[in-house]
């Protein structure tokens, strides 16, 4: 049977966490779009809605891998990291979109056929869906510093330091595989991240 | 990416704009509120009627027979609650 390291236990835990976090966002931004009928809000809904179910599906088949022999393990987790990657792509994409929309430019992205190429493929944390994600949440990091240098305010700083730090995560993602301990600091980078998230989130609906 | 171009306001946005001047004028006249919400008076009496049938504001009458309007409690909770939600989508730098 495969099992899964203690370190990486501990990574899987906080993946969960980060799930659960974008799942209490998204259903926040749910609660928004009730309230103001605003399409901003679906956007956001949806957006954090797939990071969770992403993140929470990935936890899982990390979970469910390791309970399995490594011949069923390893295609489970690629295809739990496939469904991560495919869900960050789609909520960060989305996000974009949203910025886009505000300020009606219209930009096209192509991603590089060759990372769609590697989707059957696709084996986690590899370096093509990092830099993909990377960039698009690199991009949302420029926007939330543009929106923080405009209004300086806490709760822009919080959302500005999470995406920060998600992207940082990104950069290390693909280098785990040389270091553990890389892997670990992700991690770490990504919880912390997703936790400045939340704490914007409790300031905002202290009201 | 830095340039954010003026929106034109939605309803629920203009419904809060005239709640927040009735809230921190404690008890606003017409008058007032046009100024302050920066609306016309047609459309100000349009939004007042919607905000009463919805029960977020009460209409009133002073001695002199002028009349003026304040936030029910209903009123304070919605405000509250959008406040809270504007808050939110702001920290995201999105304007509502």
């Amino acid at each position: 049977m495969f099992r899964l390291p203690p370190f990486l236990a501990v990574n899987l835990f906080m993946e969960v966490i980060d799930g659960i976090i974008a799942l209490l966002i998204g259903y926040f931004a749910f609660k928004g779009y009730r309230t103001i009928k605003d399409r901003v809000f679906l956007y956001l809904h949806f957006s954090f809605i797939l990071l969770g179910v992403g993140f929470l599906a990935h936890g899982f088949t990390t979970g469910l891998a390791s309970t399995r022999p490594l011949r069923f393990a390893v295609p489970l987790l690629n295809f739990g990291y496939l469904i991560y990657f495919l869900s960050e792509l789609a909520a960060y994409s989305l996000l974009i979109y949203a910025y886009l929309q505000q300020t009606r430019v219209l930009a096209s992205s192509s991603l590089s056929p060759a990372a769609f190429a590697t989707f059957p493929f696709l084996i986690e944390y590899n370096p093509v869906s990092e830099v993909i994600i990377f960039c698009l949440t690199a991009f949302i990091t420029a926007q939330c510093a543009v929106n923080y240098s405009v209004k300086r305010k806490r709760s822009l700083f919080l959302v500005l330091v999470g995406f920060t730090l998600i992207t940082l995560s990104h950069v290390l993602f693909p280098l785990a595989r040389a270091a553990g301990i890389l892997f670990l600091t992700a991690h770490i980078l990504q919880l912390a991240g997703f936790a400045s998230l939340l704490a914007m989130l409790l300031k905002v609906s202290k009201g | 990416m830095a340039f954010k171009p003026a929106k034109y306001r939605s309803e629920i946005k203009i419904l809060a704009d005239i709640l927040k001047v009735i809230q921190r004028e404690g008890k606003a006249k017409p008058t007032r509120i046009l100024y302050k919400a920066n609306l016309s008076y047609e459309r100000l009496n349009k939004y007042l009627e919607k905000l009463k049938t919805a029960r977020l504001i009460l209409e009133e009458e002073e001695e002199s027979g002028s009349k003026y309007y304040v936030l029910t409690q209903e009123g304070e909770r919605f405000l509250r609650e959008y406040e809270k939600f504007e808050k939110f989508a702001e920290a995201f730098g999105f304007l509502l």
